[in-house]
């Protein structure tokens, strides 16, 4: 049985949770709003950014009729504001899967605040993202540079801590992004409350681990700059082990020795025999949104919530890759080889 | 200025030495000239194939880094650059037949950042696409053919400078210094000539009028 089989049956089981009712009926409201295939193959064939806009802006994006097409970054942003603005007032007050899921950008913060106290100086605005996670930024910062880590969330204040060790043992900045992911994993992780969410952070581990092996290895670096990497992901399906063993091998023996859903992910990313790392990415991003599109099959939960999160958010990357191109003259081919699978 | 010249033998010999002198220094010149101008044309060649393939290697760089851009949202951008190493650029000077080339040379702000002669980016793998990582080595490496291209392109030019001054001594010997030289010899040759003969003449009058004085 597949993941995604186990992840609808999970959620069937789930059925008597009247909890999401009204949000699950919400999110499926919105469903048919979300850009489609056709619908993408159209932006990557448009003739200019203008036209994209255009698309985008006929599509139902009524918040891009209010800028240019350069100020694709705020706009864009500000879908990603209204998605969790939407998302937080539709769920239900006893748990929150938007929390779950902004839990990412408070990590990101954190790695932000351990970053610019590292090097002494602040943090550019951009860097940050606010109004999504549930720590501002500003006593994010305030609790690193004070070292009072009880101003934030026992997780963030743990990871916080472990993340500057990390700093201080080495003297660069690297351990810190890399503790605060591996951290990230292992909150998701455990914070999952539904059998969905810890199979979703079981897989992001997984893919996570690989694509860290996998970098590393196309990178060229040596077994123990990349060991301490792996350590601490949550344990699923591909151990650190595992890969130890991989990692002396060819990168054609990897699909035969890895689960098989991972190993054919690894297999078409070796064309002829040439490893093409961003077409790994793309494949694992559109096997995350294929288990993601078995919960259209799920009548209410929190899967329903995190399954729309998660393609809208996939949908702003897409039209982020279609502005970005366009805007600077790659070809609709090259455009298309990097867009993600839709929801739709 | 024959008027200046002493038509001495001793004046003579040193116009004589003089002028093998300059026609040392014009054979030497002459092939300073030619060795540098065939350095400098192997240099033209270099920079002309390094310059195409700089510049493949900016468009690739460029390419790659506009993939990465496209899937990174500027947050994600801006916290993966923080801290950033900042390459500094070391200048030396080399001498290439007696013409000071400046020899450039790349080094990162932090040093532990090279792995293997390759350069690990100083940001997480979550949300970074691996095409930022081979963005930044293409992009590095271009960098460091644009330094060895700013480094033959002034050697180029330095060089040009040396040839053009070589050639303007070449010019010079060859057009005014050995041909006055060759004239003033000529001219004190002559005088000399002349006045040998005055000489030789005044010598037999005197032995023609000695002669006429014992007949008597």
């Amino acid at each position: 049985m597949s993941l995604a089989a186990t992840l609808v049956g999970l959620e069937q089981l789930d059925l008597e949770d009247e909890r999401y009712a009204y949000a699950s009926g919400s999110v499926r409201s919105r469903e048919p709003k979300l850009l489609d295939e056709a619908a993408l193959a159209r932006l990557a064939d448009a003739e200019s950014v203008e036209e994209v806009w255009r698309l985008l802006i006929d599509a139902g994006f009524e918040r891009l009729s209010d800028c240019p097409p350069e100020q694709y970054e705020e706009a864009l942003m500000g879908e990603i504001l209204d998605l969790y603005a939407y998302l937080r007032s539709i769920e239900p007050e006893e748990e929150s899967v938007t929390d779950w899921l902004a839990s990412r950008y408070d990590f990101h913060n954190l790695a932000v605040a351990l970053k610019g106290h590292a090097l002494e100086q602040g943090p550019p605005e951009g860097a940050w993202v606010e109004d999504i996670g549930r720590v501002p930024p500003k006593l994010m910062e305030t609790a690193v540079r004070t070292a009072v880590w009880e101003a934030l969330p026992l997780h963030l204040a743990k990871t916080g801590q472990e993340a500057r060790e990390a700093y201080e043992r080495s003297g660069h900045l690297a351990p810190i992004d890399f503790a605060v992911e591996r951290a990230l994993l292992q909150h998701l992780y455990e914070t999952a409350f539904h059998p969905f969410l810890k199979a979703l952070a079981a897989l992001w581990a997984d893919l996570a681990r690989l694509k860290v092996a996998l970098r590393a290895k196309a990178l060229g670096l040596e077994r123990t700059e990349w060991e301490p990497l792996l350590a601490g992901f949550p344990m699923e399906k591909i151990s650190p082990q595992e890969l130890k063993e991989l990692w002396e091998q060819p990168l054609e023996n990897w699909p035969e020795a890895l689960p098989g859903e991972f190993g054919a992910l690894v297999s078409q990313s070796l064309q002829g025999g040439r490893w093409d790392p961003a077409c790994f990415e793309v494949l694992c991003d559109d096997f995350v949104m294929e288990h993601l599109r078995a919960v259209r099959y799920v009548a209410y939960g929190p899967s329903v919530i995190v399954a729309y999160a998660l393609a809208r958010e996939t949908e702003i990357k897409n039209m982020r890759i279609v502005l970005v191109g366009k805007r600077h003259g790659l070809s609709s081919e090259e455009i298309r080889r990097q867009l993600r699978r839709s929801y739709a | 200025m024959r008027g200046a010249i002493q038509a001495t033998r001793m004046e003579l010999l040193r116009r004589r030495r003089r002028l093998a002198l300059a026609r040392r220094g014009h054979r030497l010149l002459e092939n300073k000239r030619d060795e540098l101008m065939r350095h400098f044309l192997g240099l033209i060649e270099q920079s002309r194939g390094l310059r195409e393939e700089v510049e493949q290697k900016l468009a690739a760089g460029l390419r790659l880094y506009l993939a990465a851009r496209a899937e990174m949202p500027r947050w994600v951008l801006e916290a993966a650059f923080l801290g950033a190493p900042r390459p500094r650029v070391n200048v030396e000077v080399e001498n290439v037949m007696s013409v000071p080339v400046p020899h450039l040379s790349l080094t990162d702000s932090n040093a532990a950042t090279n792995i293997n002669g390759g350069f690990r980016p100083l940001y997480g793998w979550m949300n970074t696409p691996s095409q930022l990582d081979e963005a930044l080595l293409t992009l590095r490496s271009a960098l460091e053919e644009m330094l060895r291209l700013a480094q033959l392109e002034q050697a180029i030019e330095l060089l040009a400078e040396e040839i053009e001054r070589t050639r303007r001594r070449v010019n010079a010997l060859e057009q005014r210094v050995i041909p006055r030289l060759e004239e003033e010899i000529r001219y004190i040759q002559a005088a000399l000539d002349e006045m040998e003969r005055a000489a030789h003449a005044q010598l037999r009058r005197i032995k023609g009028a000695a002669a006429r004085g014992s007949d008597r």
